[in-house]
């Protein structure tokens, strides 16, 4: 009986002392923690509007300050979209949806004529490593850049994701992913309905 | 590593003596003793993370500190832990500091947090720890444990690296993310960038290792 009440005792002791020691840490990091994750969001924003070079690492408190500057959001919920606050540049919209494995989410730049991509970035996924998770390497992005905005097909795609090596010249197509069928196929699906919803905008 | 012409002497017991030194404790975990090629722990991580250097090399140091840490914890508790619930206890160590590594890279080096994803709080479930734990820790004293716990450490990181040198450039042409020149005209092998890969090249390992013994 006394064992187990020790054991009881030491228990409970142990995890409250854990417990403390993780929370607190938390509690003292949060909000930097907090700052972090929007910052890296925002950066990933700049750099489709060209306010920022792609791939520098600014520190949080630089890109919020540039954020809050020279971004102004319009619209709200589903219809949330950023813009340069001196007009110029592409619309920015957002977009997310189920991957291979987990959610997919990121930014999409559509050119002021609405024609055509200024870019795609992810700000969030989970893919294979070097298979899918290559939908965040600059040759997968670049192709997006420039790349036209055709009319719906048949399955309502306005961009398609093709095997690689086959995108022809000119037609809005872009390689896959070798060895990555499903997040090739799933980046599609997402890219086409957050496409949709930028251009059902007014 | 032993000279082949000297007689092995029989392997020490798992369940070692208060009696080894730190630098004992170290050593027989690089080689002799070491927890990938001999012991057949963390083998999940092995498969999972050596498609790329740099993941590996992050997972490595990740490890290293958890280890060592966690194992001079446990000996430092190790007389007042109830025998009934000293697994438990010993997960609770565990995991407090792997959150710790979570919320310190969170913090402070967000760009790396971001590249290892969910490969961090995997420490947690990574047998290594765990084993070292209960195998040394709970029987000895709390600075030879955490020898014990880098050697562990650094024996797994080194059999990670090895398989993730041969991984990277076959899958992707590249070493730390680093186009190979030599490399250039490389057809990408996808079948090395896959966990399958992963056992193919551990087996070779082991069976490369084990013959040498």
């Amino acid at each position: 009986m006394k064992e187990a009440l020790r054991t009881i005792l030491f228990t409970a002791l142990l995890t409250a002392v854990c417990g403390a020691a993780v929370s607190g840490l938390q509690l003292a990091l949060g909000e930097r923690i907090g700052l972090n994750r929007t910052a890296a969001r925002q950066a990933v924003a700049l750099e489709l509007l060209g306010l920022k070079p792609q791939g520098e690492i600014w520190p949080a408190a630089r890109t919020a300050e540039a954020f809050a500057a020279q971004v102004e959001a319009q619209g709200e919920g589903e219809r949330m979209r950023y813009r340069r606050r001196d007009g110029a540049g592409p619309v920015v919209w957002p977009f997310a949806g189920q991957g291979f494995w987990d959610r997919i989410a990121g930014y999409l730049a559509v050119a002021p004529d609405g024609q055509s991509l200024a870019g795609v970035a992810f700000t969030e996924q989970l893919e294979t490593p070097g298979l899918g998770a290559r939908i965040e390497e600059p040759w997968f992005r670049r192709q997006f850049e420039g790349l036209r905005i055709g009319a719906p097909d048949a399955a309502g795609r306005r961009i398609r994701i093709v095997p690689a090596g086959s995108k022809r010249p000119g037609e809005p197509e872009v390689d896959a992913i070798t060895g990555a069928s499903e997040t090739s196929r799933s980046v599609e699906k997402i890219i086409n309905e957050g496409l949709g919803r930028a251009l059902a905008a007014p | 590593m032993r000279a082949s012409a000297a007689p092995s002497p029989p392997p020490e017991p798992m369940s070692a003596q208060p009696s080894v030194t730190s630098l004992a404790a170290f050593r027989r975990m690089l080689w002799a003793e070491n927890p990938v090629l001999v012991q057949i722990l963390g083998i999940c991580s092995a498969l999972a993370v050596t498609n790329l250097v740099k993941n590996t090399f992050i997972m490595c140091l990740g490890l290293i500190f958890t280890t060592a840490m966690s194992s001079f914890t446990v000996s430092l508790l190790r007389d007042r832990i109830p025998r009934r619930v000293r697994m438990m206890i010993q997960l609770l160590v565990i995991a407090s500091y792997v959150i710790v590594i979570q919320t310190l890279l969170d913090a402070f080096a967000p760009a790396v947090a971001r590249q290892l994803g969910p490969y961090v709080g995997l420490i947690i479930t990574n047998c290594i720890v765990m084993g070292r734990a209960e195998a040394f820790a709970m029987g000895n004293r709390p600075v030879p444990a955490f020898w014990d716990g880098c050697g562990a450490g650094l024996g797994y990181s080194g059999v990670l690296l090895l398989l993730a040198a041969v991984r990277e450039p076959l899958g992707m042409g590249t070493f730390c993310g680093v186009p190979l020149g030599f490399m250039a005209h490389w057809t990408r092998c996808s079948l090395m960038v896959v966990a399958p890969a992963g056992f193919f090249g551990l087996a070779a390992l082991l069976w490369i290792a084990r013959s040498r013994r």
